[in-house]
């Protein structure tokens, strides 16, 4: 059984079947009544008055609950969602290797040109028996020759 | 909220339970703005709201376990903000603020009086008196008959919604609202008679 306090605020917010209300209401003194018009008056007014504030910055929430949950479940793991992508970072790092890889068998594949010939700094490995590489400048304009395991050239080896 | 949406709402759940934060920040996103109305209504300060905003929603992290999706995960969030807000209240209480403090609660409180549309003079005067009024009055109720109020005249929840997010019976809900009216036509029955 509701008092009279539960029944009162039903009535006022329209929680009460007719049945209810008839009975209530025969009750009811003349000042309640007013009182309760009154209230009506008055929810209207608050509704106005207190109106609520736009939430300021509400991503910085966002950020700051997250940061406090990753501080404090330091150990907590993290599961990203599935993405349809790799990340930019394995893109990068998959480029460069490939890049070098590329640039690696360039080196070993490529047919080798005579020094002098035109082009960038160039190194050929010579067709001689002491393991020599030249290094070519562009135009030909100058040469380096390295020759491994040899103390001097014989007069008869030469350049081709 | 749709069927969908419940689904959508239940499965972010589930995956913030394990430990998804990305799902959880989905689920700030949908409820952070009326967790902060309510926040506010009973605070009455901006800063304090957020401060209850960020700690309702890190109570809710750390209790996901228990949320068994009885009741809505809304009702659920209004109710930790409703309780974490009455607490404050209550500290607030037991150290009163200092005069600086409540002359910045009123500038904030008529910064937010935005008319919709063009007003004289005045109406706005007269509007900002009955705001302040409103609000004296406001502050005058106990913290859970404030919370009553807020959560029925303001938010318009049903005594069931309210009564799970303040955590009592449906009769406790009624007759705090009777109360706390009673209260406040009290405090603003010349208000309402020069009106």
């Amino acid at each position: 059984m509701k008092n009279f306090e539960e029944r009162y605020t039903a009535w006022l917010d329209g929680e009460m079947d007719d049945r209810e209300r008839e009975e209530f209401e025969a009750a009811l003194d003349a000042d309640s009544h007013q009182e309760a018009v009154e209230w009506q008056r008055l929810r209207g007014l608050l509704r106005e008055a207190v109106q609520p504030a736009p939430m300021p910055h509400a991503d910085f929430v966002n950020s700051q609950v997250l940061a406090s949950i990753r501080r404090e479940f330091p150990a907590q793991p993290e599961s990203r969602p599935a993405r349809g992508w790799l990340p930019v970072r394995w893109l990068a790092a998959a480029g460069v290797f490939l890049l070098a890889l590329a640039a690696g068998l360039s080196f070993l594949v490529l047919p080798q040109r005579e020094i002098g010939a035109p082009g960038g700094r160039d190194s050929v490995a010579l067709d001689t028996k002491f393991g020599a590489v030249a290094f070519a400048a562009p135009g030909g304009k100058g040469t380096v020759l390295w020759v491994n395991d040899a103390g001097y050239i014989p007069a008869n080896e030469g350049l081709k | 909220m749709g069927s969908d949406e419940r689904a959508e709402e239940a499965e972010l759940v589930e995956r913030s339970r394990r430990g998804d934060t990305h799902a959880f920040d989905a689920l700030i996103t949908t409820h952070r703005e009326r967790v902060y109305m309510i926040a506010q209504h009973i605070l009455r300060n901006n800063e304090e709201a957020l401060d209850v905003t960020q700690e309702t929603f890190l109570r809710a992290w750390k209790n996901l376990a228990r949320f068994d999706g009885a009741a809505t995960l809304g009702s659920w969030l209004s109710r930790i903000a409703t309780n974490a807000s009455i607490d404050l209240v209550r500290r607030r209480n037991a150290h009163p603020q200092t005069e600086f403090d409540s002359a910045l609660m009123s500038i904030d409180a008529a910064s937010r009086t935005t008319p919709s549309q063009p007003a004289s003079p005045a109406d706005s005067l007269d509007r900002a008196e009955i705001r302040e009024r409103f609000q004296r009055a406001l502050d005058t109720l106990s913290p859970d008959h404030r919370a009553v109020i807020v959560l029925k005249e303001i938010e318009d929840l049903s005594y069931q919604e309210i009564a799970d997010s303040v955590g009592c019976s449906i009769g406790t809900v009624m007759s705090r609202l009777f109360y706390a009216r009673k209260k406040l036509q009290n405090e603003l029955r010349d208000l309402h008679e020069e009106l």
